[in-house]
């Protein structure tokens, strides 16, 4: 092994200016300058730079590595004689080869005979296998190295003192160059992810359906040009049952699939065009990721995993190894299949709305620092937008309330003034009616019909009364009914009621079945209306039935969802006409000689002054089951 | 004994023939006023011992009438008749003795009547 002579460098430009013979010098202080002046790229500066010194030092390849953003790694930047398709792709750990021991040691290093020097790492990829001498320098900036310049020959060559200090003078002087370069860079970047942030918020605000909206913000967190992770998913707090709730998982299956999609994304020339057509695009195709995602529920409490963690502290986790990580719960770790990932809460206003999860499963790309406080900057953005999606669907849903509201209220309204039109009607007919029922009444006693004289003011006596029968139905219809309530079994009512009807049931040859639970509770009702509900039904029921025969079946059960108890009657007569079954409710609606035409509409009334329903299963031709659900809702109602 | 003299205020006629004539036929000497004002005088006029009373009635109604003769008197026994039995709830028609809902059948006014005046009599022959 032959030892290498080499010597280190710190700072001193003036001092290596006088040193370096002044004429080479001159010239390429003059031409570091104009590059200067004429580019801010720093691509283009670094390619300017490596043809100058390997021109001005007469060396058959010159190339820049510089250090990466997290400082670890050396990567090829510009090079003039080894293969220009390396550049990027040679990286070199700090310490590893010539250069890398350059950067590590910041150390000028010179080695006569490369190929056989240990230290020296080779890339076939760069061709360099035919370059014999190596000098490598180090690109200070303060007391930082910010790259390595190194030059190559194919000939063996001694570095001389004047060599080593020209290089050194070089590499001192386009540090400043390089990092004004990168500043520039960076600040580019800035303004690009600024101005996909603008188009993101613009993208967002196309759209307040929130499924639309979540779709569009995880595209974001995907896409390349935008934020760039692998997978997102994102969830809500429900504030009901204190809750997280997965809402979307957006993301590749696998890794074909994944490069088939970035393979897409590429084309991508209009992020904002792009973005707002995900809203349909990406919709139509769920995947396997998004359907777990949906499907996860986790309770918002300081032991159920990060997650819930990032809602409850209001800040972002950057989790680097969730296998060992305590706060991360296993189970949601083996799911995701994944050791690392990234949690940010979305925040408005100081309210925690819920959370996005980022991951890079499949290029397992480490999540930066920089990379989460793009994120964070994102889920604000998001906050809102989901803020103003959620505020959109609270209006409409109370803005349907409220049309519902309305629409009972036309309906009540219209009743109210049917019952008033009713009311005052009956009252003009009453007093006539009256006047001539009874001076009917009076012709009848006092004079001395013949038989057909005694027949017609008998019908007009009977007529009076059937018109006054009705108009007091109608007077108590509209009349609002007050109920007195009592907690009651409605067994015992229904006893009651078959028993007073008991007679009428043999008579019609009718039988009735009773199938009454005993699992069910007291009821909060005004015992005579209810009564009177079962009357008018049986009423109809028996009537339907008559000269034919038939079965009631009348049945109690627990009302399913809440306390209270359901009731249903059906018979055997053949069911209701179906052109007839809209209106068997309406008032004054009726098939029969007999009726008013209250008697449902009034059953209808009183189940619903009870905070009940009515309904009516039909079966045409064997028969119709009145279906009466009853809440028991003590208390609630006023008697 | 004398024959009871009963009022019946109403503003419709032929109700009030159907009364007097229904009443008449009971034994019984009617009067008819067709308003509040009318009432007023008849009552002055003629000291009846039982009136009918309409609830419903242009100008002031049978309620606000009933009000105004209790100020005066006290006893004497006043039927509301009424087309609809709305007004039994109304707490201001208690102060009448009793409340008939109008009917071509006489039957419930004549026997309300009957007793009423029963009680009366019942009421003077224990003093």
């Amino acid at each position: 092994m032959r030892a290498v002579k080499s010597k280190s460098y710190r700072r001193g430009r003036i001092a290596d200016i006088q040193k370096v013979s002044g004429e080479n010098w001159l010239e390429i202080l003059s031409e570091v300058g104009r590059i200067a002046a004429l580019t801010l790229e720093l691509e283009t500066r670094l390619n300017l730079i490596v043809e100058l010194i390997a021109r001005q030092t007469g060396s058959d390849a010159c190339s820049i590595l510089l250090m990466d953003e997290d400082r670890e790694n050396l990567v090829l930047k510009a090079t003039k004689g080894l293969n220009p398709m390396s550049i990027n792709k040679v990286i070199l750990k700090a310490g590893e080869g010539i250069t890398g021991l350059t950067a590590k040691e910041m150390k000028v290093i010179a080695s006569r005979n490369a190929l056989n020097d240990p230290r020296s790492v080779y890339f076939p990829e760069t061709w360099e296998e035919r370059f014999k001498s190596v000098l490598s320098v180090p690109i200070m900036d303060k007391n930082d190295c910010i790259g390595v310049i190194y030059t190559q020959t194919i000939s063996e060559k001694d570095y001389t003192e004047n060599d080593i200090r020209l290089l050194t003078t070089i590499a001192n002087n386009i540090s400043w160059m390089i990092k004004n370069a990168q500043l520039y860079e960076e600040a580019r970047q800035k303004i690009a992810e600024l101005s996909i942030l603008y188009e993101i918020s613009m993208a967002m605000q196309t759209t307040i359906n929130l499924d639309r909206l979540l779709r569009i913000i995880l595209s974001c967190v995907t896409v390349g040009s935008a934020l760039g992770f692998n997978r997102a998913s994102l969830f809500l707090v429900n504030e009901k049952t204190n809750t997280l709730q997965g809402m979307m998982g957006l993301g590749p299956d696998s890794g074909e699939d994944a490069r088939e999609i970035w393979n897409k994304l590429t084309e991508i020339t209009n992020l904002f065009q792009w973005l707002t057509s995900q809203g349909e695009a990406l919709g139509k195709k769920e995947s396997s990721f998004d359907k777990f995602i949906k499907s996860t529920r986790i309770p918002i409490t300081q032991d159920s995993g990060i997650l819930a963690l990032t809602v409850i502290e209001k800040k972002p986790f950057n989790i680097k190894d969730a296998r060992n990580d305590p706060r991360v719960n296993k189970e949601l770790l083996d799911k995701l299949g994944i050791n690392s990932f990234a949690t940010v809460p979305i925040i408005t206003k100081n309210q925690v709305l819920g959370t996005i999860v980022v991951d890079n499963i499949y290029t397992n790309r480490p999540i930066r620092d920089e990379d989460l406080q793009s994120l964070v900057r994102f889920a604000t953005h998001a906050g809102w937008a989901i803020e103003n999606a959620r505020l959109f669907s609270q209006l409409r849903e109370a803005n349907k309330d409220i049309l519902i509201a309305e629409q009972q209220l036309i309906q009540s309204e219209r009743l109210s003034a049917l019952g008033q039109l009713a009311a005052e009607l009956a009252h003009e007919i009453k007093n006539p009616l009256v006047t001539i029922g009874g001076f009917a009444r009076r012709l009848s006693e006092k004079t001395d019909f013949s038989p057909e004289g005694k027949k017609y003011t008998d019908i007009i006596i009977s007529e009076v009364e059937r018109v006054e029968k009705l108009l007091k139905d109608i007077l108590n219809y509209s009349r609002d009914v007050k109920p007195t309530f009592s907690d009651y079994n409605i067994n015992t009512l229904i006893d009651e009621v078959l028993s007073s009807y008991e007679r009428i049931f043999s008579d019609s040859g009718v039988i009735v079945k009773k199938e009454l639970s005993v699992n069910i509770y007291p009821l909060h009702i005004d015992t005579s209306q209810i009564k009177q509900v079962f009357l008018n039904i049986l009423y109809n029921a028996v009537e339907c039935m008559t000269g034919k025969g038939g079965v009631i079946t009348i049945k109690t059960e627990p009302l399913s969802g809440e306390e209270g108890v359901t009731i249903s009657i059906s018979d055997t007569g053949g069911g209701i006409p179906p052109e007839i079954l809209d209106n068997i409710f309406n008032p004054f609606f009726t098939t029969k000689r007999q009726g008013t035409g209250l008697g449902l509409s009034l059953s209808k009334k009183i189940i619903e002054s009870h905070g009940g329903t009515i309904g009516i299963d039909n079966r045409t031709g064997e028969g119709a089951t009145f279906i009466i659900n009853l809440p028991r809702r003590q208390n609630k109602i006023k008697s | 004994m004398t024959r009871k003299k009963i009022l019946v205020v109403d503003d419709e006629e032929n109700i009030r023939i159907l009364y007097s004539e229904e009443l008449q036929d009971e034994g019984y000497d009617v009067i008819t006023a067709s308003n509040a004002e009318d009432a007023d005088i008849k009552i002055k006029e003629s000291n009846p011992d039982l009136i009918t009373l309409d609830i419903k009635m242009p100008g002031m109604d049978g309620i606000e009438l009933l009000r105004k003769l209790r100020e005066y008197d006290k006893n004497i026994p006043i039927v509301m008749c009424s087309a609809y039995s709305d007004y039994k709830q109304d707490f201001r028609t208690w102060a009448s003795e009793a409340y008939i809902i109008k009917s071509s059948d006489m039957l419930e006014l004549k026997s309300t009547i009957r007793e009423i005046f029963k009680k009366r009599e019942v009421g003077k022959l224990g003093d």
